[in-house]
């Protein structure tokens, strides 16, 4: 289950708090929220403990906005933000024209970028960790003939942190299936697993 | 008993906990007035009566005013009431607040804490709730979705206690708290139905045996008298609060002393404060504490009635101590760090009391920036009586 994270954990010498943190940058209506809580209730199935919160400018869609998560062998008692993910996960490309974004991200950690590889903006990133640039839009397009990229980018997550990947498809099911009918969950997993492919790559 | 099984472990918010204790509770009435600052509170509360997993009666009314006039209607006529509020909401109920009180009505109210405006502003503060602390109401504050929970039941059992009969507001940070997934283990409904028992009303209007009047007018020959009740049935239930956290821990295995108190023994500073900041400063001890710095934390919960013999028995040996307030009383001493230092007046030993505004309007406390005010407490930095402002851009 998470004995891999622990592992991840254990490589990252800064981390003193022995936690797991995952910061998802997006725009309200992109599902960030959705990415936190799926992986939420994917932690919790898995017997660890989590903290998954979103962090909203103004509640419109649109506005550019944050969603944590910690994940920890232990309760997790902290209520700040997070300062210094593991992984950083970009869903809007166009949020890359703050260069600050990526901020704080942990030397070793990663970074996903939802983004063409074309995009100029990406010289913005300079990071020595390991960073995936995928087209999660396109691939959500073709699955889901719509713009939606979090479960692209929580497949790439999922692969990352070493979370069994069935665990988060038995949940996209249970949430999906009654909510949109069969044809667009098929559609969702199969975004997910594309992401959860190009991750082990 | 505690209940160890998988099932009874799920990861809720704030908001979603605080519903489910209400599903659980299954008033006679909720009623609701959805909108902004509304939470999901509201929102799972009709999701679950549409379901018929609750057969509550849930009013949809036209503003928080009749929101909280709805709950104090039906529990006049004797039903067990919520409702829940935040921010402006909590604000346009202030004339039913005291009503409700003032009727000894004991509704139970879940209020998410956000700032009020202006400048508008959605985000977790405690100014909604400081303002409504003379109002008669009792007040527990959360640090987590468990807390919230958990501290629903017991606002249930304190209010409709026959020697209190006053509402409690059970308070949680907004977003920090509302919006926030975690752990949190829920009770079997059996449990609950039998820990909140069935619900027996005194003096009710549709009891027409017993015809009574309620709210009538009461000139300055009783007023007084009426008050004086009222004061003393909100200090009763500092003694009856401890019996009932004695019950429910025995079923769930948490405690809910009026305070925690962690590692405050041996503790040269210590930092009070409410509510999930409690969990970030714990977090500030844990990591000061392996580098060998005494420090210390009290987190209160129950702030209405206020515990003073019980803190100051803690704090009169304590050389310095920081108060954390997400809330300012504009012109005077905020209103934590008040309670502080009158729970300490004239006491044998006079700690060193520093005050400290944060999180206004959510503005976010780091572990880091709790660390840096342990610190600063050890090494006195900060002149008496001033007021600093963590984080403050100047």
């Amino acid at each position: 289950m998470f004995t891999k994270t622990q592992k991840i954990i254990k490589n990252i010498e800064d981390d003193i708090r022995g936690m797991y943190e995952i910061r998802v940058h997006g725009r309200a209506g992109q599902g960030a929220k959705t990415v936190a809580q799926f992986l939420a209730e994917a932690v919790l199935r898995s017997g660890d403990f989590v903290q998954a919160f979103p962090s909203y400018g103004p509640e419109r869609e649109g506005a550019a906005m944050d969603a944590f998560i910690r994940i920890d062998k232990k309760p997790i008692q902290i209520h700040s933000q997070i300062y210094n993910p593991n992984i950083l996960a970009i869903i809007d490309p166009t949020l890359l024209v703050e260069k600050t974004i990526i901020a704080g991200v942990k030397p070793h950690g990663a970074i996903i970028i939802n983004s063409q590889a074309d995009n100029p903006l990406l010289k913005n990133i300079l990071f020595a960790g390991k960073i995936y640039v995928l087209d999660a839009s396109a691939i959500a397009k073709k699955h889901l003939k719509k713009d939606i990229p979090n479960l692209v980018i929580l497949g790439v997550i999922s692969r990352i942190i070493n979370i069994q990947t069935t665990i988060i498809e038995d949940i996209i099911r249970e949430k999906f299936m009654s909510k949109f009918g069969s044809e667009m969950t098929e559609a969702n997993l199969k975004a997910f697993q594309e992401g959860a492919d190009i991750a082990k790559k | 008993m505690i209940t160890k099984s998988k099932k009874t472990e799920v990861v809720f918010t704030g908001a979603e906990a605080a519903a489910m204790a209400m599903k659980q509770i299954n008033p006679g009435v909720i009623s609701i007035y959805p909108i902004t600052p509304q939470t999901y509170i509201a929102e799972n509360i009709s999701k679950f009566v549409a379901d018929g997993e609750m057969d509550t009666e849930q009013i949809n009314v036209e503003s928080e005013h009749s929101a909280l006039s709805a709950v104090a209607g039906a529990e006049a006529a004797g039903v067990r009431a919520m409702t829940a509020t935040s921010s402006q909401g909590l604000a346009l109920m202030w004339e039913i607040l005291s009503v409700v009180s003032g009727l000894r009505l004991p509704v139970v109210m879940n209020v998410v804490n956000r700032a009020l405006s202006a400048p508008i502003n959605i985000h977790a503060d405690h100014s909604d709730v400081m303002g409504s602390r003379d109002l008669g109401w009792i007040q527990i504050f959360s640090e987590n979705p468990q807390e919230v929970y958990d501290h629903t039941f017991l606002a249930l059992k304190l209010a409709e206690n026959k020697d209190i009969l006053l509402p409690v507001m059970v308070c949680q940070d907004g977003f920090i708290t509302s919006h926030c997934s975690e752990n949190m283990r829920v009770l079997p409904d059996t449990i609950v139905k039998k820990f909140i028992g069935e619900y027996t009303p005194t003096n009710r209007l549709l009891d027409v045996n017993n015809p009574i009047t309620v709210g009538p007018l009461v000139l300055p020959d009783y007023f007084l008298e009426i008050k004086k009740m009222q004061s003393e049935a909100i200090l009763n239930a500092l003694k009856i609060y401890l019996k009932i956290i004695k019950e429910l821990s025995a079923l769930t295995g948490r405690s809910y002393d009026y305070f925690e108190e962690y590692k405050t023994k041996d503790a040269k500073a210590v930092i009070v404060v409410m509510s999930s900041s409690a969990g970030t400063a714990r977090q500030a001890v844990d990591e000061l504490r392996q580098k060998g710095l005494k420090v210390g934390l009290i987190k209160i919960r129950l702030f209405r009635p206020f515990p003073y013999e019980a803190i100051a028995k803690i704090l009169q040996n304590i050389k310095i101590i920081g108060v954390l307030d997400r809330a300012e009383s504009l012109g005077a001493q905020p209103p934590l760090s008040a309670e502080i230092k009158n729970s300490l007046y004239g006491r044998k030993s006079m700690p060193i009391i520093k005050n400290y505004i944060y999180g206004l309007g959510g503005r976010d406390l780091t572990v880091e920036q709790t660390k840096d005010v342990y610190k600063s407490l050890l090494e006195q930095k900060q002149q008496k009586n001033s007021i600093e402002y963590i984080g403050l851009n100047t």
